[in-house]
């Protein structure tokens, strides 16, 4: 079997993931090289080393999802599945380091299984370092600061809008506590599961990103308000969600939320 | 002489340990995208590693490769210019359903471990050496898979490279591993039949075992199988230089980074 011809199939498998993939699932088309040995599991995860190797720029952004894809022995599988998408992102010419990441938290959201507790905490790494991310893409300049937020107030004719400069996310653990204990040497895996509710804040002042965890109503006020709403409409939006309160108890929570520059309201009324 | 490979966290780590470390290993590809990077020169001395000259292949580099490669190590005054027993780029697929250009990668993949291609690696190896005034030296692939035509192990290929061309050795602890791992030998006993003589550098990295096979892991420490295999090589020879391929991750602990330093210069002498 030639050499020339073996290294031929073998580079035209590696530099097109889907290519691999056509063979994995249906040899016929290999019959037109006369290669009958091909490992072409072992080649497909081969594939997923050389994605993952492609993408260490990302390990600056995603330091925790990186650490947790290898302690729990994914990386290979993950990166092997990614690794078509990746492939096409190349050939778009966007890649970027912003496109990679965000292309590749977006699959792993998708790749990620919900009832395995590694995949789970992999998942709420990769929500919480790519809110970090995308309030590092936001220039300061563009912020507003906290002294311009205080002198709104809320009444019930309010509408709140979101802020640029804050993010927030629904986990099931503190990220904070798993980086601790990753970096510590500990076992993510302790490390106490629970539905929790963060805000990652950027500063207008110096461009520190606060991370800070929020109480449920909070968490709820923030996925209900579209910037359309008042207050009595934000009411009646999570009664129908089954967290019931008068328009008018939601104004303390909703001023507070101002205060920390957290939300805004709409035309400062 | 001990170095590290140049990745996200080595400038800091030697800056943060003075005298510790005694050169950068510098990929050319890197250079030859970011100019900037030899700049770590001003921190310690160079060797120039690189990932370009396919030696193990078919197609061979362009004229422009190798005349960027021969003027980096002008520019870096590197002692010699470590490359893998590897191929990068093949022809294009001509039959069948998929038609490609000629094929180049930018990771290397282990060849088909034949007399054919170890006749290609010997030309090679004599036309690439005319091109640059430091000597070349070959590092030994990991084996992730069974290359289809392959009538030799491993590391027969590489006891018959070097026992047909004059060439220094760059043996790679890990990927030897790796290979022991994947393939089913003993890697005490068949790391001794290697001509070590011919030994110039060693490398030394982490490694993973996902879905069945051993990975080279760039972001993870050696562990004791590797220290092990360097102890058996060790008693036999000494290398002129041993890097530390820890240049995936920017932060690995600087604490066992340093203690690993300090065992094998224990064993050393």
């Amino acid at each position: 079997m030639s050499g020339r011809q073996v290294h031929a199939v073998l580079a035209a498998a590696m530099a097109d993931p889907s290519l691999l993939n056509s063979w994995r699932h249906g040899r016929d088309a290999l019959s037109d090289f006369r290669i009958e040995e091909l490992e072409l599991e072992k080649m497909w995860r081969f594939c997923g080393l050389v994605t993952k190797v492609r993408h260490n720029d990302l390990r600056l952004e995603l330091p925790l999802t990186f650490r947790l894809l290898d302690d729990f022995q994914l990386s290979i599988e993950a990166f092997a599945e990614y690794s078509i998408r990746a492939a096409a992102l190349r050939r778009s010419g966007q890649n970027s380091k912003l496109a990679k990441c965000l292309t590749f938290t977006d699959f792993l959201e998708g790749w990620l299984d919900a009832s395995s507790p590694p995949h789970l905490f992999i998942r709420d790494m990769v929500r919480h370092e790519s809110a970090i991310m995308q309030l590092q893409t936001i220039s300061s300049d563009s912020l507003v600061t906290q002294e311009q937020m205080n002198s709104q107030s809320v009444t019930l004719c309010s509408t709140p809008i979101h802020v640029m400069g804050f993010v927030f996310r629904e986990l099931g653990c503190n990220p904070l506590a798993v980086g601790r204990t990753i970096y510590s040497g500990g076992d993510s895996l302790s490390v106490a599961r629970s539905q929790q509710f963060w805000g990652y804040c950027k500063q207008a002042t110096n461009a520190s990103i606060d991370i800070v965890e929020l109480d449920e109503l909070t968490f709820k006020l923030l996925c209900v308000i579209d910037g359309s709403l008042t207050l009595p409409e934000i009411a009646a939006a999570l009664s129908q969600s089954g967290t019931v309160y008068a328009a008018e108890d939601l104004c303390y929570p909703v001023q507070e939320l101002v205060g920390l520059g957290l939300l805004a309201t709409k035309n400062g009324v | 002489m001990f170095g590290v490979a140049y990745g996200p966290g080595s400038l800091a780590f030697v800056k943060r340990n003075p005298r510790i470390l005694d050169f950068i290993e510098l990929p050319f590809e890197l250079l030859r995208h970011d100019p900037s990077t030899a700049s770590a020169r001003e921190l310690l001395p160079v060797v120039l590693h690189c990932a370009s000259m396919s030696l193990a292949g078919f197609v061979p580099p362009s004229a422009e490769t190798l005349q960027a490669i021969s003027k980096q190590a002008e520019l870096l005054g590197t002692p010699w210019i470590g490359e893998h027993l590897a191929f990068i780029s093949a022809d294009p697929l001509e039959t069948g359903a998929a038609l490609h250009e000629p094929t180049t990668l930018t990771y290397t993949v282990c060849p088909q471990l034949s007399e054919e291609v170890v006749g290609v690696v010997c030309d090679n190896i004599k036309t690439c050496q005319t091109q640059v005034d430091v000597p070349l030296i070959v590092e030994n692939s990991p084996q992730y898979f069974r290359v289809p035509g392959s009538t030799m192990s491993i590391v027969d290929f590489v006891i018959e490279v070097h026992r047909r061309c004059e060439v220094g050795m760059l043996l790679d602890l890990t990927h030897f591993m790796i290979s022991s791992m994947n393939a089913g030998f003993d890697p005490h006993e068949e790391i001794l039949r290697l001509p070590l003589e011919n030994m110039v550098e060693m490398h030394i990295s982490g490694l993973d075992v996902q879905s069945e096979l051993a990975w080279d892991n760039h972001a993870t420490l050696a562990d004791e199988s590797i220290f092990s295999l360097a102890q058996t090589v060790l008693r036999n020879r000494s290398p002129h230089a041993i890097t530390f391929e820890y240049n995936w991750s920017p932060d690995l602990p600087d604490h066992m980074f340093v203690e690993q330093i300090a065992r094998l210069r224990t064993m050393l002498n």
